[in-house]
């Protein structure tokens, strides 16, 4: 298992190597620069802006270009954001925990509500409580995660003012403080919902489809006949072999959980990693876009791992020797 | 066989599924009876109703569609048709056990071996979890696994098939039943295992004392196992004997035919006797006359008329045929 695991976190560094290489071609492809964020070309000479660009390197060839930038990352410097004037690292620092908690409420709605759901319709399948799930599941799913967010504000925010419906609510209170953590939850209940709720339905329909099928495989007539009673034959025979599918899915949860979720972030301006990246992209902050992303790559690498070593967890057919 | 005596009695049972909201029965008025310590073996070719009929005893069949629609399963008096879901759960596994076909799949492939084995005792004794882990171990040796205390902490996919036959049968004796149902336990085995866990389901047998209801297709297991049999096609029983009467004075053209199926050592010839044909399938039964009558040597006209009733030629012999005028409906009643 060791082995295993070294020999995979191994094979990351190729593919990191490559990511990098991708990453830094598409900031180099994406129009315009740093400068032409920064400067307002009509109002400034073009000695200036040359001027400029050569003091920053972006008249060297790409690449020394890439080679500086990688030997910086390296180092653990990111570079620096323009439009922020401050480190790399300590602004993704800044925004990271947000995005986190989000995540991790909103995960936490997710697997709560397919797991409930999930383990009621498949025990019950073809009846009118699991029509109920599949139809409400499947209109969450339709729903676009704007349009679910502006309802959600219209209704919760606007209506009842039960949930603020803009920011995450770091300021305004003593960092530490119960009523700073108090007032981070109520912010961010809200956008975690509405994201909780849009992928519950295929986490329920994998549930549910799985402890149907599992139900009929010849291991539970095997319990049947030795006596087992219908309840313990669904929660300690079936669903350990019916949770085996969502594990993966947690497995991909996982950069989710860094990459935070670039609409409903921007639409509650909620200041979390997603809503960073498009304001990147928007004032060419490359260096800013050029971390996320590499971020985003390796909590994918990392999720995936994270993956594999849990399914031998559950599933002892896997485990890796 | 007086009623007293009978452990198991199955009276006209019939089990269907429904397929296209319709009712067909795989199992059409099947009756029979097990004494206790008594081995009875189901015989007759894939898809004769053998392993339904089986399940139905279990109250086994697949949720969905299979259904128990008449008859009545007596259970040392009891009608295992009619009771609860709870009530049987007391039965499975405790008083009636069983060993299915498929040791690959029957097993669940992420709980270890010992807990599998430990659910058995758990379900049906209050001893404590040391007892009960111990008890497995012992009945692990029991049915001939060595290192037992550790087999418990490994997983199905570790084991052999034979291997996995002879958890099934551990835990299927875990509890000493009075009777076992072992559907076809050594199909899926390899040749040289097959005759182990036959070896091994005949010692136990004796050792516990149990009846024991044989499903197989296979005569030579009948010859070498069975105190009676009971030969099926086509969801109803054709013939019921004691072994001995079965392979020296078969009745049914069916029993005849399958008998001469068997390859003989002392014969050498290119090929095999064979029954032409196949089972006709569930939807397309005959509905009126003998259900083996296209494939019969002996069929005569009136055989696609009358509907052959199971009938005692002699003392301990039923056949359903009406060659013999015990089975013809008509001829029955001046027999």
């Amino acid at each position: 298992m060791l082995i295993y695991t070294l020999r995979r976190i191994l094979i990351m560094i190729p593919i990191l190597f490559m990511v990098s290489i991708v990453v830094f071609a598409l900031a180099l492809a994406m129009p315009g620069d740093a400068l032409s964020g920064q400067i307002d070309p009509a109002n400034t000479s073009p000695e200036y802006i040359e001027e400029m660009r050569e003091e920053l390197g972006l008249n060297d060839p790409i690449h020394i270009q890439y080679a500086r930038w990688a030997t910086d990352l390296l180092q653990w410097d990111f570079g620096r954001s323009y439009t922020h004037q401050m480190d790399v690292t300590s602004l993704i620092g800044a925004r990271l925990p947000n995005t986190i908690l989000l995540s991790v409420m909103s995960l936490i709605i997710t697997y709560v509500l397919a797991f409930f759901m999930g383990r009621y319709a498949g025990r019950n399948p073809y009846t009118k409580g699991d029509y109920t799930i599949q139809g409400v599941n499947y209109l969450m799913l339709a729903i676009p995660s704007f349009v679910a967010a502006l309802f959600a504000i219209f209704i919760f925010s606007f209506q009842l003012g039960l949930f603020p419906a803009t920011g995450s609510g770091v300021s305004g209170n003593e960092p530490g403080t119960i009523a700073y953590w108090l007032s981070r939850l109520h912010h961010t209940f809200l956008p975690a919902l509405v994201l909780g709720m849009l992928v519950t339905a295929s986490y329920t329909q994998f549930l549910r489809n799985d402890i149907i099928e599992s139900s009929q495989k010849d291991y539970v007539r095997t319990a049947r006949a030795k006596g087992t009673k219908e309840n313990d034959i669904y929660n300690k025979h079936i669903l350990r072999n019916s949770i085996i599918p969502i594990v993966t899915l947690f497995g991909f949860d996982i950069a989710s959980i860094i990459g935070g979720a670039v609409i409903i972030e921007t639409i509650f301006t909620y200041q979390g990693i997603g809503e960073l990246l498009i304001s990147s992209i928007n004032n060419r902050d490359s260096a800013v876009t050029m971390a996320v992303f590499l971020m985003l790559a390796v909590a994918t690498l990392i999720g995936n791992l994270l993956a594999d070593l849990l399914y031998g967890v559950i599933d002892p057919r896997i485990r890796v020797e | 066989m007086s009623s007293q005596e009978a452990l198991l009695e199955v009276q006209n049972l019939h089990t269907g599924f429904t397929i296209d909201g319709e009712m067909h029965h795989a199992v059409k008025d099947v009756s029979f009876d097990v004494a206790p310590g008594e081995v009875v073996c189901i015989v007759g070719e894939s898809g004769c109703g053998k392993s339904v009929m089986s399940l139905s005893i279990m109250d086994l069949l697949p949720r969905h569609n299979g259904k128990i629609d008449k008859g009545q399963i007596l259970f040392k008096g009891r009608d295992l048709a009619s009771l609860t879901e709870d009530e049987m759960n007391n039965i499975r596994g405790k008083d009636i056990s069983m060993i299915f076909q498929e040791p690959m799949t029957a097993l669940n492939p992420v709980l270890t071996i010992g807990t599998q084995m430990d659910e058995v005792l758990i379900n049906h004794t209050n001893n404590s979890k040391e007892e009960i882990r111990r008890k497995s171990i012992s009945l692990l040796k029991q049915v001939g696994i060595s290192r037992s205390d550790q087999i418990v902490n490994e997983y199905p996919h570790q084991l052999s098939g034979g291997m996995r036959q002879r958890v099934m049968i551990a835990m299927a004796i875990a509890c000493q039943p009075q009777l076992l149902i072992a559907d076809e336990p050594t199909t899926a085995l390899d040749v040289t295992v097959q005759a182990q866990i036959l070896e091994l389901i005949t010692k136990i047998q004796e050792e516990v004392g149990m009846a024991m209801m044989l499903i197989t297709h296979d005569l030579g297991v009948v010859a070498e196992m069975a105190d009676r049999v009971v030969v099926m096609y086509a969801g109803q029983v054709v013939e019921d004997t004691d072994v001995d009467r079965l392979f020296y004075e078969p009745k049914h053209p069916y029993t005849k035919a399958l008998l001469d199926s068997i390859p003989r050592m002392e014969e050498t010839r290119e090929e095999l006797n064979t029954i032409k044909g196949i089972v006709p399938s569930l939807k397309n039964m005959p509905q009126r006359g003998c259900r083996f009558v296209d494939r019969c040597p002996a069929a005569m006209p009136e055989c696609s008329e009358v509907d052959p009733q199971l009938g005692e030629v002699e003392k301990g012999h039923a056949v359903r045929c009406i060659l013999y005028d015990t089975s013809h409906p008509e001829k029955r009643a001046e027999v």
